[in-house]
């Protein structure tokens, strides 16, 4: 699909719903009525071009053409990283949080002991390495970010695909080993969770780690 | 065994993908060659089942007569490593691409899906679940997070034995991680909860 400043937004979400999550970032949620994409730009203060460069970027995936495309400046990107940095921290973890409990209720406790665990620890080292982002990459002053160097970068980078294999484990942990007999629904729900989370935080991490590369390369 | 063919004049980049390649589920070669003037004959005499290229390094003519290039009839997968943008002539040639910005995990799903397909994957009853006592006792040691270090001085066997047995059981269990083995552990009481020390 191609998709200009007269696309309907609600044509954007019909062909991925994912995007709801991203123009939830910009305080858009269902019932935002009939708009454009250039209202859209207008209403939630946001360049046009750069709200092409995520429809892009969260439909086509291919990042690098995309960057030559659009040319997004590190500015826009650093906001909506933060923007997604709220979003999980002030929307999808308690949620998760929420739905692992009604699924670990329903299990039976012993492994319902260690899927909480799972759980909270992934969101607590999650929380963590956000904080730790604020600090060494979404920084306010050029001088700042001017400390992001190669070790930054590796670590960073590291952790993003850790939390992407941990989220994959747990997939087939329960999707194999679970015993999801007197929680079918429960468990099915779960999973599809987990899936979309899976996707948005592969996506989340694949922008960051374009960011934390030019910022280091700039230096 | 399958082979891989890596040409990537970066080596920063080569030795990332060499690295994550080490991870993959199955056993493989990996051939490292840079010189492009004789990449055809180099083909032709590996058979490499995979090759990994930085498409920058060949000319644009070379795409246009890909077949007469690269031989299809060897069944080779090209896959290009993207850290620019590629124009579409290039990339059509390509059956896939690894992006520097992808994350390890995905990089060997891909090189996965590609060699070793889920339809074509044999599922041995004995390899589906079942852990040999050796994979177990290495299990148990990763699963409380000691390093391949540590479990080789407790197991009284090489390094590449422990990194070997830990291939072994990430290729059967399908788990990665050090939490997803722990979780495995525990629920299949190889380990307690007791065992685990927090730091």
């Amino acid at each position: 699909m191609l998709y200009t400043k007269d696309t309907l937004l609600s044509d954007v979400i019909h062909s991925d719903y994912y995007m709801l999550t991203v123009v939830d970032r910009y305080g858009l949620k269902p019932g935002f009525g009939n708009i454009t994409l250039q209202e859209m730009s207008a209403l939630c203060n946001i360049k046009l071009e750069f709200l092409l460069f995520l429809i892009e970027l969260h439909c086509n995936q291919d990042l690098i053409s995309i960057v030559e495309r659009y040319k997004p400046s590190t500015d826009e990107i650093i906001d909506y990283i933060q923007r997604t940095h709220k979003q999980l921290e002030n929307v999808l973890f308690p949620y998760l949080q929420g739905q692992v409990t009604e699924l670990t209720n329903r299990v039976n406790s012993e492994k319902s002991a260690v899927i909480n665990d799972f759980f909270n620890e992934f969101i607590r080292e999650y929380k963590e390495h956000i904080a730790e982002e604020n600090t060494d990459l979404l920084c306010v002053t050029d001088n700042d970010r001017a400390t992001v160097s190669d070790f930054i970068t590796c670590r960073q980078c590291k952790k993003h695909s850790e939390f992407s294999e941990r989220l994959k484990d747990i997939k087939q942990l329960l999707i194999v080993y679970s015993d999801a007999d007197n929680c079918v629904n429960t468990m099915t729900h779960f999973l599809m969770l987990l899936n979309r989370i899976e996707r948005d935080l592969s996506e989340h991490s694949k922008l960051e780690d374009y960011l934390l590369n030019i910022l280091r390369d700039s230096n | 065994m399958k082979r891989i063919l890596i040409t990537e004049s970066s080596e920063l980049i080569l030795r990332g993908i060499k690295t994550i390649i080490q991870d993959l589920p199955f056993a493989t070669e990996v051939i490292v060659d840079n010189d492009i003037s004789t990449m055809q004959d180099k083909i032709l005499i590996t058979e490499p089942d995979l090759f990994i290229f930085n498409p920058g390094i060949f000319s644009i003519d070379v795409y246009d007569n890909f077949k007469r290039y690269f031989p299809q009839s060897l069944k080779t997968i090209y896959i290009g490593i993207i850290y620019s943008h590629y124009d579409n002539r290039i990339l059509s040639k390509l059956n896939d691409t690894i992006s520097i910005y992808d994350n390890a995990s995905g990089i060997i799903d891909k090189i996965t899906n590609h060699l070793m397909p889920p339809e074509k994957r044999e599922i041995k009853t004995e390899d589906k679940d079942l852990l040999s006592s050796r994979e177990e006792e290495v299990l148990k040691w990763l699963a409380q997070g000691l390093s391949v270090k540590d479990i080789s001085g407790k197991l009284f066997i090489s390094p590449h034995t422990v990194i070997s047995h830990r291939k072994n059981i990430t290729r059967k269990l399908g788990i990665r991680s050090v939490p997803g083995l722990t979780i495995y552990a525990i629920i299949n009481n190889i380990i307690s909860t007791k065992d685990i020390v927090i730091e």
